[in-house]
């Protein structure tokens, strides 16, 4: 079935198309930058997984305007204590307590998204970095627990938009 | 032979069809690859390599025959298979993108199941037409 012939005629003719291509690249004035190209779409941002770093470094977002923190822990944790501003967005969140959440965390350049642990953070970071292509997103390493630990800011009681904290 | 016949002359209008749509903007076309974030960094090369790859193999599946039949009917199930593989990828790590597999014409609908299983069938077409070749064109056509 695979003979050689078969497959030399193969590799001309997917080299023709691909060498005709480069061809009318060369021709064309309109042509695309091949070293340089960088895409203009929504897409562009989300071209990199969300990043872990350190509850010191995520620390000094707090002072950036820009800057929104999603705790993704149950509400229970939450009430309990959370990083100050953080909004609640639990992985499970659905109905309008995602949608407000999403709304709000939206409008943010750059998010810090922390759980219990890393592990539990990334599952939500992920999806918010494909939901906002132009956002950075990091996830807090560690979790709530390294930052409780480093003995950093924190804030308590129940999430305003959260209906189960009612 | 007929099945394999109406095949190979389907694929090969798909192929032209395809490949003259992304041909009129590469740009496009090469932000449509780069989104599917698989291998984004040749996105360009493909953009402009694609095109005319799914044209001459379009071309030759409705030109050649004999010995070159099999190797234009083997080089749309690579190309088949490659879309799926892009496509599958992209739909099982819910990457929401336009699949612009017919360029400009892809419309903006995010890939779904429907797309994946479209693909298969395009990619099972073009196996088909390449084991059970037909003679390149019955004597009625002649």
């Amino acid at each position: 079935m695979f003979s050689l012939s078969l497959l030399w005629r193969l590799a001309l003719l997917l080299g023709s198309g691909a060498g005709l291509g480069l061809l009318v690249h060369a021709v064309r004035p309109d042509g695309l930058s091949l070293r340089e190209f960088s895409t203009p779409t929504s897409c562009e941002g989300s071209s990199s997984t969300p990043v872990e770093i350190d509850a010191t470094t995520a620390a000094g977002f707090c002072a950036r305007t820009d800057v929104l923190i999603a705790d993704t822990r149950s509400s229970e944790h939450y009430a309990e204590g959370h990083i100050a501003d953080a909004v609640h967005l639990p992985c499970d969140a659905q109905g309008q307590v995602a949608s407000e959440a999403l709304k709000k965390l939206g409008q943010a350049q750059t998010l810090l998204v922390y759980g219990e642990s890393s592990e539990q953070a990334s599952h939500v970071a992920a999806s918010l970095h494909q939901r906002f292509a132009h956002t950075s997103v990091f996830i807090l390493k560690g979790g709530f627990e390294a930052w409780m630990h480093a003995g950093l800011a924190c804030a308590s009681g129940p999430c305003d938009e959260c209906q189960e904290h009612k | 032979m007929i099945i394999s016949l109406i095949a190979r002359l389907g694929i090969a209008a798909l192929l032209l069809y395809a490949g003259a749509l992304k041909l009129l903007d590469p740009t496009a076309f090469a932000t449509d690859i780069a989104n599917y974030h698989f291998f984004p960094a040749l996105a360009p090369w493909l953009a402009v390599c694609l095109p005319t790859t799914e044209l001459v193999v379009g071309i030759a599946l409705l030109v050649t025959r004999n010995t070159w039949l099999p190797a234009a009917s083997l080089a749309a199930t690579v190309l088949f298979s490659t879309f799926t593989i892009a496509v599958a990828q992209a739909y099982f790590r819910h990457i929401n993108v336009s699949c612009g597999c017919f360029g400009s014409d892809s419309g903006s609908d995010a890939i779904s199941l429907a797309t994946v299983v479209r693909n298969i069938g395009l990619t099972a077409l073009a196996v088909f037409s390449w084991v059970r070749p037909s003679r390149p064109y019955p004597s009625s056509f002649h």
